[in-house]
């Protein structure tokens, strides 16, 4: 049975990961600070995930109502953080 | 014995604004999937922040083995997507072929978490160790769950795809993979979190 | 095994026969009005276990350590010949909120009521996902086996609350249950469980599997309603499983989450399952109100009042209500700077709610209105809920709850706002709709006593129960009288336990009710109160496949009530 699915070049898209894959495990080797480094990571984590979310899941391809339903539950990861932080993570020893 | 008729069950609205009810209901899932990491990786986060001295920890683990294993899930992701696509054009059993390496793919996965818990065992970090620990395993531990459950799903369009049976519930990889590249995403963001930071 | 169609494909049910046999039509049967069925034959168990859980409760509470009346079947180590200690009375809290919560309240507004009108408000044949359907009420009754089981286990049944809160129900040593605790959690995942495949199937269906002519402004409340239920739950419950397999990970596996002695932290269970406890409230609140919505232009022959304005706000306040969880932490020793943002957010919550009360209100305006049994018990919800969303709006102010926190008062409130949905709305719900279910109509006398009791000794319960709280009386404590200040309350406490017998004595003319309707109710007509949403255009009880050859066309909205030149226009194109 044959869908209308439109199919990107998904090796294209394999060979990035893979590319961000070891570009962040050299992160640490820059010598850059802690948070900073940190920060780099996790970009770098956000595009890996942005492409397989956009081209292995098809986001790009869909109604953007079907990335709308993944939106909600990330907010609501964020409104966690915004609350536990204050709650749990004191700035004095 | 009543049978309805192919005009009684006519299609309702227009089909083509709508997503088919499979792909709707896995998105839905996830949904509420990425708000069940969510709130253990946010837990996570919080505790991480709250805990300096648990940078100190995560020096134990093998930053080797989890980015091979990091490798392992993108390479199985993009094997999934393309049994997806040997669904649509050359065929069930090319999709097989893809969904056999997407399969050992995870199996491959476990085996390498089971060795990281064995060797951490065996240095005495028990997931009574100490809170890092008590995450490391609990979330490694929720996600290889979710790995072989997916496994399990996997394994099943494999065999219907290997029997030849896969045509009628072809859509089905296509879910399947959504699914699949979830857990993907997840061991993205864990990856960095526990690993290299 | 034969392949299926792919039932994947937007709006189109997979024809099929229909179930012959025993087990096929009654016990493993896809067919969504089964299902609902057994979702409330499930919840009406539970709410038997459930009330009569209230009941020791009460008797305990007006008189400590006695005898309590028709408990000594009840074995040790729970009862001793039908004394209780404070042991068992914090099971019996426990039991009693998990029960109501987890299964009466959503089984019965979600399970039962959801799945039978969902697809047949919406002119569907069944839910898009009938296998799932069918998997979900058997989780649930797998989780209600699991539960059943906890009471006997070494240790007994959990004992920390239905709320759970560590160090209480992570270390067995405190409690003196052991695997109680555990199965406790089990049975509560499973029902997550359930209603997360629920949820799905509502949803997708709602989405794909309308009729044509049924766009989404002219799906019935109860519709919008049963929905947004699912997407609040589905969004919320995810921390509280993730704060659950931490819970079991320090019971079982030794780790340190919520043990300070490890350097955990305790107030995270709390911020965790508030989390999805606040929501999880307006997920219970949601259908019933929706029920309200569906029978009061039935009865007043008015269309609803402000029908976008009902579901902008019913929209509005479940994405508020995610924001408004540690007002039930204000005590419990959240960092101060929490305490104001979540008063705010908590007060607020009561315009959108507010205004849904007052649309309901309107509709009532100027109506012609009857009051057979339905409609009494809608606008018993009604009332009680508005009581409820009062005492709720003085919870919600930080200092006023530094006082009322953990006492009767907060459990006069939530009785409040809870049995308007889970008593009064299902009860609307239940007389209105057990014609279409079953095929007869319900005694309308019996009825009305049935109304009368409730509603009366309802109140009689709960009001003073403010009282109560205001005076000073702790939750969960068993014995009342090992505090001087609270002696003198027990008159009022005792007249509580009275008014509390007589009100679950009340609910036996449904029992009655119910059974005699079943076996010799009159024969229902299609449409027997002359209304207008789609499941009355059907027989009563509806065929298997809901419509029979052709499904509705719909060509209006649902409440067309004394229109100009029409008493009332059908939703269904009438030929």
């Amino acid at each position: 049975m044959s869908s209308t699915t439109h199919h990107p070049d998904y090796t294209g898209v394999w060979l990035c990961l893979m590319g961000l894959m070891l570009a962040s495990l050299a992160v640490g080797n820059l010598g850059l600070s802690a948070p900073v480094a940190a920060a780099l990571i996790f970009l770098l984590a956000g595009v890996k995930a942005l492409l397989v979310a956009l081209y292995f899941m098809h986001l790009r391809f869909e109604q953007i109502a079907l990335a709308g339903i993944l939106l909600a539950p990330l907010a609501l990861f964020a409104v966690l953080l915004l609350v536990l932080i204050p709650e749990f993570v004191s700035t004095a020893p | 014995m009543t049978l309805y008729t192919a005009e009684a069950a006519r299609v309702a609205a227009p089909p083509a604004a709508l997503p088919v009810s499979g792909k709707l209901g896995m998105w839905l899932f996830l949904a509420s999937e990425v708000i069940l990491f969510g709130g253990l990786i946010a837990s996570y986060v919080v505790m991480r922040l709250a805990r300096p001295g648990w940078a100190a920890e995560s020096a134990h683990l093998s930053v080797m083995l989890g980015a091979v294993n990091t490798a392992v899930l993108l390479t199985s992701s993009f094997s999934i997507v393309m049994a997806h696509r040997a669904v649509d054009r050359e065929g069930a059993a090319v999709a097989a072929r893809w969904l056999t390496l997407t399969v050992l793919l995870g199996l491959v996965f476990l085996c390498i978490k089971g060795i990281e818990w064995r060797g951490e065992l065996g240095a005495g970090f028990a997931p009574s160790t100490g809170g890092f620990w008590s995450f490391y395993y609990t979330m490694t531990g929720l996600h290889a769950l979710h790995v072989t459950a997916g496994i399990v799903i996997n394994g099943i369009l494999l065999l219907l795809a290997a029997a030849g049976r896969l045509a009628p519930v072809g859509r089905r990889v296509e879910f399947a993979g959504l699914y699949w590249h979830f857990v993907d995403i997840v061991w993205i963001f864990l990856f960095p979190l526990i690993y290299l930071i | 095994m034969i392949p299926r169609a792919d039932s994947a494909a937007a709006g189109v049910h997979v024809p099929h026969p229909e179930p012959r046999g025993f087990w096929r039509r009654y016990v493993f049967s896809t067919d969504h009005k089964t299902i609902a069925k057994q979702y409330l034959g499930i919840g009406l168990f539970w709410a038997v276990a459930g009330g009569f859980a209230a009941y020791l409760i009460r008797w305990q509470l007006a008189w400590p350590g006695e005898q309590v009346p028709l408990a000594a079947w009840i074995p040790e180590p729970m009862m001793f010949g039908g004394h209780m200690g404070p042991e068992f009375y914090n099971v019996l809290v426990t039991m009693h909120g998990t029960i109501m919560v987890f299964f009466v309240a959503m089984p019965i507004l979600l399970g039962a009521f959801g799945n039978f009108l969902l697809p047949l408000m919406i002119g569907a044949r069944d839910m898009a996902f009938p296998r799932l359907n069918m998997l979900s009420v058997w989780t649930l009754t797998a989780a209600s086996l699991v539960l059943l089981a906890s009471f006997f286990v070494p240790g007994g049944a959990a004992a920390s609350g239905w709320t759970a809160y560590p160090p209480l129900s992570a270390r067995p040593e405190y409690t003196g249950v052991g695997w109680g605790q555990d199965l406790w959690i089990l049975a509560v995942a499973l029902e997550f469980a359930s209603f997360l495949m629920g949820g799905i199937n509502f949803l997708v269906t709602t989405v794909n599997m309308r009729a044509r002519g049924m766009t989404f402004a002219r799906l019935p409340v109860m519709v919008w309603m049963q929905s947004t239920a699912a997407i609040v739950f589905m969004l919320s419950v995810g921390p509280l499983i993730a704060a659950a397999v931490m819970l079991l990970m320090d019971r079982l596996a030794g780790t340190g989450f919520y043990a300070p002695e490890a350097g955990g932290q305790p107030l995270l269970w709390q911020h965790l399952f508030w989390f999805f406890g606040h929501p999880e409230v307006y997920v219970i609140l949601l259908p019933g109100v929706g029920i309200i919505g569906e029978i009061l232009p039935v009865f007043c022959r008015k269309p609803l009042f402000g029908y976008r304005y009902i579901i902008g706000a019913t929209l509005a306040a479940s994405a508020l209500s995610f924001f408004t969880w540690a007002h039930h932490m204000f005590i419990a020793g959240i960092r101060n700077l929490l305490v104001m943002p979540f008063s705010v957010t908590t007060i607020l919550i009561s315009v959108p709610f507010a205004l849904i009360v007052f649309a309901l209100i309107a509709t009532l305006w100027g109506a012609s209105m009857r009051f057979p049994t339905p409609m009494l018990f809608a606008l018993g919800a009604l009332s009680v809920f508005v009581m409820g969303g009062l005492t709720g709006i003085f919870n919600g102010s930080a200092p006023v709850d530094i006082y009322l926190h953990d006492t009767h008062f907060i459990v006069a409130h939530f009785h409040y706002t809870l049995i308007s949905v889970t008593f009064f709305a299902s009860f609307a719900g239940l007389y209105f709709w057990f014609p279409k279910m079953f095929g007869r109509m319900m005694n309308e006398p019996l009825g009305k006593v049935h109304f009368w009791m409730t509603f009366l000794f309802f109140n009689l319960t709960f009001i003073p129960m403010h009282l109560v709280g205001i005076g000073g009386m702790m939750r969960r404590i068993a014995d009342p009288t090992q505090y001087e200040l609270l002696t003198g309350l027990q008159p009022l406490n005792r007249m509580i336990t009275v008014t509390a017998v007589l009100l679950l004595a009340g609910q036996l003319a449904l029992v009655v009710n119910f059974i005699w309707s079943l076996l010799r109710g009159t024969p229902a007509l299609d449409d027997p109160w002359s209304s207008n949403t789609l499941e009355w255009s059907t027989s009563s009880p509806p065929p298997h496949d809901n419509w029979g050859r052709r499904e509705p066309l719909v060509v209006r909205g649902p409440y067309e009530y004394s229109q100009p030149g029409a008493e009332r226009l059908p939703q269904w194109q009438v030929d």
